[in-house]
C-alpha cells in the first residue's frame, strides 16, 4: 500500500496542529460556535444526535494493521470500545468529545491517516474496488490513480467550496464492486490494444432524493489526459452548479438539466483551453505511485491446498472467500453483519484481531469495503481454515458476503442527526428472520439495504429490496422499493407503494422473497424477475397480507 | 399537544445531550430537566439558553416538546433522551481492564 512521504507527513501534522489551535480557541470562547463549526466540519467532526461524530478517512478503503490497531486504540481510549465502517469505506466514531478531537488527530496522522475532506462541499475520500490489486477479473490496479486523485483533491483551493460535495469511484475490474454509476464521477479502468491503460469516464450518478445512473461522458482517456480531463469537469461542475439550493446542487442535477452532450461539450472545450503545464509531471507522479504501492512477494505454491471438509467452514468458503490474481492465494472476507448485529460495527477487540490475522496471513493490509465489511486480501488458501477458526472465536465468521443477511444500513435515527427514522434495528430484525431462509436455500442475487432518509447512505435505492425511513404524522413509517441494482448493469428501485410500520417491515420482506422463490426462473436475481414480471404480483401479496 | 417543555442542547466540550435545570444549571438527565409549563418559564429558559451559547457551554439549544407520559412528543428526542435503541457492541469496561493491569503489576 502507498506511505507517507515527507509531504504528506507534514501536511496531516500541520493540520492536526491548526486543528488544536481552533478547539481551543473555541473553548477559550474566542471562536463562536458559528466560526467554528465550518472549522470542525473540514475535520470531519460532526456533532450528532447524542454526541460529536468524527469521521475519519480510509483513503480508497485501504488500511494497514498498523492503523487497524491504532483506531482500536483510539476506540478504547477516546470512544466506547467501537467503530462503525461506513458506506463511503470510511470508519466513524460515535462518541468522542470535542477536548480529545486534537489528541485523536495526533494518533490519526502518527499513523498516515487523518479526517480531512470526510465533510463539506469539496471532493471526499475516493473509492474503489476493496478487491484492487487482487481480484482475478481485474484488468488494470485502480490503487495508483485513486492515489492520484487524492493527492489531487486534498486541499485543492480551487474545489474546496464547490456547490455541492463531490464523491469520485473506480473500478479496473469486469465485476463493478465499487457502485461507480452511483457516483458524481465513476472511472471505469481497462486496457487499451496494445496494454495502455484507458479510462471510461461515467458523469452524474448519485442516490439521495434524486437517484441518478451516470452517463458515459467520455471513452478511452489516456492516462496523461486522465487528471486534465477531470480537472475540466470538476471546473464546469464548480461554473455551472446550482449554489442556491442544495437539492439541486450535485452535479447529477447539472447533467440532468443541460443535458449529457451539452455537458460533455463545455467539458471538452475548458479541457481544450486549459493551460496543460499546471499538469506537468502528473505522469511521472503517476509512476511513482504505481511503484509506491507495492504487491506483497507472493509464494509460489506448489500443490494445491487441501481444507478440511467441517460444513459451516465450506459454508464460509463458498460465500465469503473470492479468487485471486496469484495462484494459491485467496481473498477472504471478513463479515461484520452479525445474524440480528448492527451492521458494520466492530469492536476495540475485533479490530485488534483482524489487525492480527492481516499481519499473520494478509502482508500487513486490509480493506474496508462499501457494504461494510472488511477484506483480507493476500491469504494463502491453506491458511483458510485457521483465519477462519480465528475469526469464529471472535463472533466474526458470519459466512454472508452478498447474501440477503449482509445488509447495509446506515446509522439511522439511533445516531444521525438528519434521520427520519431508525436503520439498524430493522437490519436486525431483518437479517435475523432472513438467515434460516438463506442457510436453507439459495438466495443468491437478492440484496437488502436500509437508509434512515432520504439521503440515502444505506443504499437503498440500489438493493433489489431497499427499505428507506421516512416520517408520518411524528412516526417511523418505511417505504419499500424493488429491483435495484448497483454494477454495471446498474438499476434504481421502484416503490413498492404504501409505506409500512417498524413491526410490518420483516414479514414484508419475507413475502415478498416468497413471491420471488415462486417466480424464480432457475438462478434469476431478485431485480431480473422484478423486471420480468413488474410490481403487481408483488405488490399484491404485500399488501393483500397485511 | 404537549404538557410542557423542556430546554435540550449539547454540552460544547463533550457533545453530550444536555437539559437546563430549574436553577439554571445543566444536566444529561432528563429527569431533572426544568418544566417549562408557561410563556414566562419559556421565555426565561431561553434567555438562559441564550447566555449558556454566549458564554460557550452550550450549543445548539432548542424547546422539546414532553407529553402525558413524561417523555418526549417525539421521537427523536426519545432516542435522544435515552441512547441508541440498538445494542451497541459490548464496550470496554476500562475499571476492570485497569483492575486487572495494577493486579498483574502488584
Ligand atoms: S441516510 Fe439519512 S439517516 Fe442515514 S446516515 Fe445518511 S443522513 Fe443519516
Amino acid at each position: 500500500m502507498y506511505q507517507y512521504d515527507q509531504y504528506d507527513q507534514s501536511l496531516v501534522e500541520a493540520r492536526s496542529a491548526e486543528f488544536r489551535a481552533q478547539v481551543n480557541r473555541r473553548l477559550a470562547g474566542t471562536l463562536s460556535e458559528e466560526e467554528f463549526k465550518p472549522l470542525r466540519l473540514m475535520n470531519g467532526l460532526y456533532l450528532q444526535l447524542h454526541a460529536y461524530m468524527l469521521r475519519v478517512a480510509v483513503p480508497y478503503g485501504v488500511m494497514s494493521s498498523r492503523q487497524m490497531n491504532q483506531l482500536a486504540m483510539i476506540a478504547d481510549k477516546f470512544d466506547r470500545g467501537y467503530g462503525h465502517f461506513t458506506t463511503r469505506q470510511n470508519i466513524q466514531f460515535n462518541w468522542p468529545q470535542l477536548v480529545d478531537t486534537p489528541d485523536i488527530l495526533d494518533a490519526l496522522a502518527e499513523v498516515q491517516m487523518h479526517a480531512i475532506q470526510t465533510s463539506g462541499n469539496c471532493i471526499r475520500n475516493v473509492t474503489t474496488d476493496p478487491f484492487a490489486g487482487v481480484a482475478a477479473d481485474e484488468t488494470v490496479d485502480p490503487r495508483p490513480v485513486c492515489e492520484l486523485l487524492r493527492q489531487w483533491s486534498t486541499f485543492m483551493p480551487e474545489f474546496s467550496f464547490l456547490p455541492r460535495k463531490f464523491k469520485f469511484a473506480l473500478t479496473g475490474a469486469s465485476t463493478d464492486r465499487a457502485a461507480i454509476k452511483f457516483h458524481d464521477i465513476g472511472i471505469h479502468l481497462k486496457r487499451g490494444d496494445a496494454g495502455q491503460t484507458l479510462a471510461d469516464i461515467w458523469v452524474g450518478g448519485g442516490q439521495g432524493r434524486t437517484p441518478r445512473i451516470a452517463q458515459l461522458l467520455k471513452t478511452d482517456v489516456t492516462v496523461a489526459d486522465l487528471l486534465p480531463y477531470l480537472d475540466a469537469a470538476m471546473r464546469v461542475y464548480n461554473l455551472y452548479g446550482n449554489r442556491d439550493n442544495k437539492y439541486k446542487a450535485r452535479i447529477k442535477i447539472l447533467v440532468a438539466s443541460l443535458g449529457l452532450d451539452a455537458f460533455a461539450a463545455k467539458v471538452e472545450k475548458e479541457y481544450l483551453s486549459a493551460d496543460r503545464s499546471r499538469f506537468e509531471g502528473v505522469a511521472e507522479e503517476l509512476q511513482r505511485l504505481e511503484a509506491a504501492i507495492l504487491k506483497p512477494v507472493y509464494k509460489p505454491q506448489t500443490a494445491s491446498a487441501e481444507l478440511p471438509d467441517d460444513a459451516e467452514f465450506q459454508c464460509w468458503l463458498k460465500t465469503n472467500v473470492f479468487a485471486h490474481q496469484q495462484q494459491g492465494y485467496s481473498i477472504a472476507v471478513i463479515s461484520l453483519k452479525p445474524i440480528g448485529g448492527i451492521p458494520g460495527d466492530a469492536t476495540s477487540d475485533q479490530m485488534r484481531l483482524m489487525a492480527e490475522l492481516c499481519d499473520a496471513y494478509s502482508a500487513s493490509e486490509l480493506r474496508v469495503t462499501h457494504r461494510q465489511n472488511i477484506v483480507l486480501p493476500h491469504v494463502e488458501t491453506k491458511n483458510l481454515y485457521e483465519i477462519w477458526n480465528q475469526l469464529k472465536a471472535a463472533n466474526l465468521a458470519e459466512h454472508n458476503i452478498d447474501q440477503p443477511s449482509d445488509i447495509i444500513a446506515c446509522p439511522g435515527l439511533d445516531y444521525c442527526a438528519l434521520a427520519k427514522a431508525r436503520s439498524i434495528p430493522i437490519a436486525q430484525e431483518v437479517s435475523a428472520k432472513i438467515c434460516e431462509r438463506e442457510q436453507a436455500k439459495d438466495l443468491n442475487g437478492l440484496s437488502i439495504n436500509i437508509s434512515g432518509c432520504i439521503n440515502a447512505c444505506g443504499h437503498h435505492h440500489v438493493a433489489s429490496i431497499g427499505i428507506l425511513g421516512l416520517e408520518k404524522n411524528g412516526a417511523e413509517t418505511y417505504q419499500v422499493t424493488l429491483g435495484g441494482r448497483n454494477g454495471l448493469d446498474a438499476s434504481v428501485g421502484k416503490v413498492l407503494g404504501p409505506g409500512f410500520s417498524a413491526e410490518q417491515v420483516p414479514d414484508t420482506v419475507n413475502t415478498l422473497v416468497d413471491v420471488w422463490l415462486q417466480h424464480r426462473e432457475s438462478n434469476e436475481s431478485f431485480s431480473d424477475t422484478y423486471d420480468r414480471l413488474g410490481k403487481q404480483v408483488f405488490s399484491e401479496a404485500v399488501y393483500a397480507s397485511a | 399537544m404537549s404538557n410542557f417543555q423542556v430546554m435540550a442542547g449539547n454540552d460544547l466540550r463533550s457533545g453530550r445531550v444536555v437539559y437546563l435545570t430549574a436553577d439554571g444549571n445543566w444536566t444529561a438527565r432528563f429527569l431533572l430537566a426544568s418544566q417549562l409549563t408557561n410563556d414566562e418559564a419559556v421565555a426565561a429558559a431561553e434567555e438562559h439558553a441564550s447566555q449558556a451559547v454566549a458564554s460557550d457551554h452550550v450549543v445548539d439549544p432548542y424547546l422539546v416538546n414532553v407529553v402525558d407520559d413524561g417523555k418526549p412528543a417525539h421521537i427523536r428526542e426519545r432516542i435522544r433522551r435515552t441512547g441508541p435503541t440498538c445494542l451497541p457492541p459490548p464496550t470496554v469496561d476500562h475499571d476492570s481492564l485497569a483492575a486487572a493491569a495494577s493486579m498483574a503489576a502488584g
